[in-house]
């Protein structure tokens, strides 16, 4: 009796310990998805570790803030590639989360069509796309609001009514290297207490004149939307105050040394300035020669500075650049391409800058161009750029053909160089006035780098290169971009008026890798289809010319009758034709049958090579063992 | 040598001297080649990624582990050889730890001759390697977990077949546990933290996690957890079944 009551106990023992283990097992792993342990990115672009800058601005929030990521989850069932880019996304507004200190809080919301959370994903601007499954439309922003200090998302602090809101209003995939960059742009300007200071220094009438009721240039008001801007008067400039996030300088012109001393002083401690310099300001309304006798050529220059940067600029050098020439309207009605006054597109803009990355096209009008001084230590990164078919062509020469601009293009012989119209320039810059060693506060060099980001035209901000007027039903001018000059401005702005944190956050590699082998087979196809028909346009347009000849004996006979001759023509030209048309069909054949081939090969050496080594290598060990036990057997 | 390297190496010579280990290789590599081109479209996606490849290994094991695993203990207690294997100098344990690593490095084996596809994608284009390591990896411990779920449920029966099909059973719902239809379906009935804590016991969440190429040490966890778990259990159901 005893001892059966000992087994009993025994086995009950044992059911306690595998109900217990159970039990165990589900609390490790519920409670272990809570715990903040390590973690190891083995991504070749760390795509899953925030960069320093984000870490520094995540950690460094003043105010608790909340994050809500609306996310169409059930309309993009059939949308992997927006679920992957989802994933990411979550994925690092977790990783912010997470590194907080419980200042942010993150929600993901679904926002089903016809409910209350999509009111509020459009209530926030948020941009829907189109072609969600059965149609819905799909939502993925973000939206970011402030919260009361000490306020809590979840219990109850919903009703009081947030501070501040910021959206991202579509996480748009062509923009995944970025992703990082928006989104700790967000967390920024949302901690922010108030608009960022920025200072200018003009001697252009970029902030138009009340006086006489001119309106300042829509660049300028754009810019006062979001910042507040100062005009600081470079006659009594003697230094630039700290709460100053970015200088803009624009069209400097006999700036006092004080000026130009401030600003030397201003980069090497840390501020963030850019430049407007113009070899022909069209907008510079000096006289020519004014009543003095002082002539004026409307360029502008930093030289002192930047020599002092490492910088090559020229004021007397226009680039031309016929291959991206804008027509324009002359005096006389007509019209002509006018190779100083540029369209830039997307392929003179630099595509991993954040500042340049999604505009579509840059006008400019007479240009200059950056380069870098031999032996200097700092780096030039181009944000707009000619194409190779450009020319530099002395200043002079672009003033003089104002009515005639085709004149330009006499004697015209491409350079073959991408020269360098805007650029980032990064160094250790050292002051451009050494002999001012002795002033107070002055500083002979900057700590590590510094940046600055220089422009070599000013007509670019005018609203007549990128603004068009439309007169609107109730007769209100309604202003439309016909290029992003304006956000090109706005863009350098932020980025400039950003923490230093914001700005070391550069653009990520995108994780989209396509198979390059397959594209360079696809490329060496195009072009062999190409020249292929390159050939057949070329026979075509000698059968006409045979053809047009043959015509008058046509014309002489009756009109419904042909020669023997261009019968012949005709049907030589028919059957070559068809040769032809079979050549680029075996063209396009032969370069599918190859990719499809080398897929053939992969797919053999992937599902059949190996498993056939490894059956060859069964049987062969196999044999051997039977082989042995024979031997020993006997 | 260890007890458990010993039952580790006698498990694993049992495996290569019968055809059994060849025909589990040779349909563990073209089902793994045939699902990664046909149903996962690798070639005309056009992608320089294994994402094809490691998605389907869930599935894959489905079918492949529980085969591996049922001999297990299922044939030693049907064989009778349980007895003799419990009269040699080693604990429960230690032979359960050693039948696992031995069928758990085979599946590593497995996982090794799959490289030509890894060299083909890196022929094709320039894929994120590092990614590449970190699927095996989690692949190479879903696999494990999944072992030690068919090792302790080959100790609970002496059906190799039964063993099988409870195997297939446990790691199919571990599956479909973390499936956003699944997940869709409890929305509505459960509440959203019992559904998040399910979504947190997904398998299939763990692996994707770690596939990405971030190796999180909660998605380690899990799965070490799980390995430790069903092992346990097995240990347990063995002493359960030698108490009379």
């Amino acid at each position: 009796m005893s001892l059966k009551r000992i087994h009993i106990t025994r086995r009950a023992v044992l059911l306690a310990a595998l109900a217990a283990l159970a039990a165990l097992f589900v609390v490790v792993v519920l409670t272990s998805s809570r715990w903040r342990m390590g973690r190891v990115d083995l991504t070749s672009d760390q795509l899953y570790t925030l960069t320093p800058g984000t870490v520094h601005i995540v950690d460094g929030l003043h105010a608790p803030l909340r994050l809500t990521l609306y996310f169409s989850s059930h309309a993009t069932r059939d949308m992997p590639q927006w679920r992957s880019y989802e994933q990411r996304v979550a994925e690092m507004l977790q990783e912010m989360v997470a590194r907080s200190h419980g200042r942010l809080r993150l929600q993901i919301v679904d926002p089903v069509p016809y409910s209350d959370d999509e009111a509020s994903a459009e209530g926030y601007g948020l941009t829907p796309i189109n072609g969600g499954t059965n149609g819905e439309r799909v939502f993925f922003g973000l939206v970011g609001n402030t919260l009361p200090a000490g306020g809590d998302a979840d219990t109850g602090d919903e009703d009081r009514l947030p501070k501040r809101v910021q959206a991202i209003p579509l996480f748009d995939p062509s923009r995944e290297t970025f992703l990082e960059y928006d989104i700790a742009k967000l967390l920024y300007e949302l901690d922010q207490p108030s608009k960022p200071h920025i200072g200018l220094i003009s001697s252009l009438p970029v902030q138009g004149n009340p006086v006489i009721g001119e309106e300042p240039w829509t660049v300028m008001r754009q810019l006062a939307q979001q910042f507040d801007v100062k005009s600081l008067d470079p006659a009594r400039l003697k230094q630039i105050d700290g709460d100053i996030k970015a200088l803009l300088v624009i069209h400097p012109k006999h700036l006092p040394v004080d000026a130009q001393y401030a600003i030397d002083q201003y980069v090497l401690n840390g501020g963030h300035l850019v430049v407007f310099v113009d070899p022909v300001a069209e907008m510079d309304n000096t006289p020519f020669v004014d009543s003095n006798g002082v002539t004026d050529d409307h360029n502008s220059n930093l030289s002192r500075l930047f020599s002092a940067w490492g910088v090559l600029y020229d004021p007397q050098k226009v680039v031309l650049d016929r291959s991206r020439a804008l027509r324009i309207e002359l005096a006389d009605n007509s019209s002509s391409n006018h190779p100083a006054m540029l369209g830039l597109g997307q392929q003179e803009l630099n595509h991993d800058d954040v500042i340049t990355a999604s505009l579509q096209r840059i006008n400019v009008s007479s240009v200059g161009y950056f380069d870098l001084a031999q032996g200097t230590l700092s780096r030039l990164t181009p944000l707009l750029q000619s194409t190779t078919d450009a020319e530099v062509v002395p200043s002079q020469r672009v003033r003089e053909s104002i009515n005639n601009p085709a004149a330009l293009l006499d004697n015209y012989k491409p350079d073959n160089i991408h020269y360098v119209i805007a650029a980032r320039v990064r160094g250790p810059f050292t002051s451009a006035f050494p002999e001012r060693s002795n002033d107070k506060g002055y500083r002979a060099r900057v700590d590590g780098n510094a940046e600055v980001i220089l422009v070599a035209d000013t007509d670019l901000l005018s609203d007549r290169l990128w603004v068009s007027y439309a007169q609107s039903l109730l007769g209100q001018p309604q202003l439309s971009a016909i290029a992003n000059n304006g956000d090109l401005v706005t863009n350098i702005a932020d980025n400039l008026s950003g923490s230093s944190a914001l700005l070391s956050i550069h653009g990520r590699v995108s994780s989209q890798r396509p198979f390059t082998r397959v594209l360079a087979l696809r490329g060496a196809a195009d072009q062999k289809f190409l020249a292929k028909m390159q050939e057949l346009q070329r026979e075509l347009t000698v059968t006409r010319t045979r053809l047009s000849e043959l015509q008058p004996a046509k014309t002489s006979g009756r009109s419904d009758s042909t020669t023997p001759e261009q019968r012949a023509e005709i049907e030589q030209f028919l059957q070559r034709q068809l040769e032809v048309n079979k050549e680029l069909r075996d063209v396009q054949h032969q370069f599918n049958a190859e990719i499809d081939a080398l897929g053939l090969r992969l797919k053999f050496i992937n599902i059949v090579l190996i498993p056939v080594l490894v059956t060859l290598f069964g049987l062969l060990y196999g044999w051997r063992r039977s082989r042995r036990s024979r031997r020993k057997r006997a | 040598m260890s007890p458990i390297a010993a039952v580790t190496r006698r498990e694993l010579r049992s495996y290569f001297v019968t055809p059994v280990a060849y025909v589990f290789l040779v349909i563990f590599l073209v089902l793994s080649g045939i699902l990664t081109f046909y149903a996962g479209d690798f070639y005309d996606r056009n992608q320089a990624d294994l994402q094809p490849f490691f998605v389907m290994h869930p599935w894959l094991y489905l079918v492949l582990v529980p085969a591996v695993s049922m001999r297990m203990w299922a044939e030693e207690a049907k064989g009778g050889t349980l007895e003799l294997l419990m009269s040699l100098p080693l604990t429960l344990a230690q032979a359960m730890l050693g039948k696992f690593l031995a069928a758990w490095i085979f599946i590593g084996l497995a996982l090794v001759l799959t490289f030509p596809i890894w060299i083909t994608v890196n022929y094709l284009g320039s894929p994120d390697n590092g990614v590449i390591v970190a699927g095996y990896l989690g692949s190479w411990l879903m696999a494990g977990a999944f072992l030690a779920i068919g090792a302790c449920l080959s100790a609970v029966t002496q059906s190799q077949v039964v063993a099988f099909v409870l195997t297939l059973v446990v790691c199919f719902l571990l599956i479909l546990v973390g499936q956003p239809q699944v997940m869709e379906f409890f929305q509505g009935a459960l509440p959203r933290k019992l559904v998040n804590a399910l979504a947190h016991l997904s398998m299939v969440r763990h692996f994707e996690a770690i596939s990405r190429g971030v190796l999180d040490l909660r998605d380690l966890m899990y799965f070490l957890a799980t390995m430790a778990a069903w092992l346990t259990a097995g240990v347990l159901t063995l002493d359960l079944k030698r108490t009379p």
